[in-house]
């Protein structure tokens, strides 16, 4: 059986620091093409010398433009300090730019996730219903919850979970019904998908990889050797990303 | 598409390829398993077709190694040929763990499993006599390592003093990626075990082409986590067929079948 793959946590365009290039498109494309994932939720990665967030979306959209199975996942941010556009008019432009999710940097960018910061942002995210990717490290567990908490229909994914998390994450997906978790680097939790398949079901779970930081084969064996029925491996697979990127507000 | 990656993609399990884990676990540990029994471990193999696992107890990184020896025992005896067992050692007193690697070797343990995060350096006297034992029956050694230098210096010590041990550095290239291939270049007893939760990008084209598919095992650290991801590593890395092979099973059945090991007697 194979199952078509789309990958939520993977991307390409940035620089790690002292690598000599950036990773292009083609390389992300060559990776999927070897691995069997037909479509990929591209982020600017590595991000640390991605400094500027209106430079790395434009790079980023163009080097999407000419690939229909790369939707880019660009970064907004809270126009608090008056620098950016208004937060409803940065989510115009990233739609119709064809985003099919948004990223947040919190502390890369050096902002609050407290409301009398962030909240214009969020709630036009929750309107639009545009998926919030949340890597870890840029916020935490609590961080995500809170969110979940105060926007309540906004989908919330995480990305970066690892193989410790588990006695956080099955609570922290059952307390709320928006919180979506990426399978990818490095939630490889002994048991840990059929776990979260038999509480929350498999509609919570995404697949993902964690390229380029990693290769993609690992995770693609994890889903694919996960011990749950075959419906579910497709909705992990891809039916669930499709499913949240259909339900953005174009 | 390769062969055993075509497998993976469909979820079937590595037919017709001998798939041996070197680097497994038994036991709770601070990281938690939704279902950490044996039976539940070995439906898992099935599913990936994994012949055998060599496990440790996750108490190697405790006190108490002699209870978890005892626990891989009765796995080993309860499944015999599909779990075999690592000795795992407290060295506070040398004699003590002289009797239990003793012990163990009369029960059938095919190897030895040293973990350093009890606090004792690979080198400590109290490791000498096992490792003595592990070099005249030709054992693989299991270190844990992380890229450390003092782990470094007593992979040098250890490695031509006891050169019928086969040592195997857990972990490798998980840091300081060019010392884990220079280690395995210049000791014909060093292997190396690239086990992680995190594998770099390219890290398996990377050793394969500086060491060679002959020096490289494969494993899991299940129940650590889960032994799900981990043929995917080789089996979609870009190397050969042959070298996935030697690699998924083919080094680590030759490292066994040339060590000196009893017979289990299944319970």
């Amino acid at each position: 059986m194979t199952i078509a793959l789309f990958d939520v946590q993977c991307g390409f365009g940035g620089a790690a620091p002292g690598s000599r290039e950036p990773l292009s498109a083609a390389a992300l494309l060559a990776e999927m093409d070897g691995a069997g994932v037909e479509r990929a939720l591209a982020r600017a990665v590595p991000a640390a010398l991605e400094i500027d967030i209106s430079w790395s979306n434009r790079h980023l959209f163009a080097a999407c433009a000419g690939h229909p199975r790369l939707v880019p996942c660009p970064i907004v941010a809270p126009n608090s300090a008056r620098d950016l556009a208004p937060e409803h008019l940065q989510l115009s432009e990233v739609i119709s730019q064809g985003a099919g999710a948004v990223s947040i940097r919190p502390r890369q960018d050096t902002w609050s996730l407290a409301p009398w910061c962030c909240d214009r942002l969020f709630t036009a995210m929750q309107t639009r219903r545009l998926p919030v990717l949340c890597q870890l490290g840029e916020l935490s567990y609590d961080d995500v919850a809170a969110l979940a908490e105060r926007y309540p229909t906004l989908p919330l994914v995480i990305i970066g979970a690892d193989y410790r998390s588990q006695r956080i994450l099955l609570p922290l997906l059952e307390a709320f019904a928006t919180i979506y978790l990426s399978i990818g680097s490095n939630y490889i939790v002994q048991g840990g998908i059929e776990q979260c398949v038999e509480t929350v079901g498999a509609r919570r779970l995404l697949f993902g990889t964690g390229f380029p930081e990693v290769d993609m084969p690992a995770h693609i064996a994890q889903l694919m050797y996960a011990d749950i029925a075959d419906d579910e491996k497709r909705l992990i697979g891809a039916g669930n990303l499709d499913r949240l990127l259909q339900g953005v507000q174009r | 598409m390769s062969a055993l990656w075509e497998r993976v993609r469909r979820g079937q399990p590595l037919a017709d390829c001998a798939v041996i884990d070197l680097h497994g676990h038994l036991g709770r540990c601070a990281v938690p398993a939704a279902d950490p029994s044996v039976e539940t471990h070995l439906r898992t193999m099935d599913r990936i077709g994994v012949d055998c696992a060599v496990v440790s107890h996750t108490h190697c990184m405790s006190w108490d190694s002699a209870e978890g020896n005892e626990e891989v025992l009765a796995a080993m005896r309860a499944f015999p040929g599909r779990l075999l067992g690592y000795v795992t050692l407290w060295p506070g007193d040398a004699e003590a763990a002289r009797r239990e690697m003793e012990l163990r070797m009369r029960q059938g343990f095919i190897g030895v499993k040293l973990h350093n995060a009890n606090g004792f350096r690979y080198t400590d006297p109290g490791y000498a006599p096992a490792l003595a034992i592990a070099n005249e029956r030709r054992l693989p050694v299991l270190l844990h390592t992380w890229g450390d230098a003092p782990t470094f210096a007593d992979v040098r010590a250890l490695a031509p003093r006891y050169p019928d041990a086969a040592f195997l550095l857990g972990h490798a290239g998980v840091l300081a990626e060019d010392t884990y291939i220079a280690l395995a270049r210049e000791f014909p007893n060093v292997y190396l075990d690239p086990t992680m939760s995190r594998t770099p990008r390219g890290l398996w084209e990377r050793l394969v082409e500086a060491v060679g598919a002959d020096k490289l095992t494969w494993g899991s650290d299940a129940l650590f986590y889960s032994m799900t991801p981990h043929p995917g590593k080789v089996a979609g890395a870009k190397i050969s067929e042959e070298a996935k092979r030697m690699i998924l099973g083919g080094n680590a059945r030759r490292l066994v079948d040339r060590a000196h090991i009893e017979t289990v007697a299944a319970s």
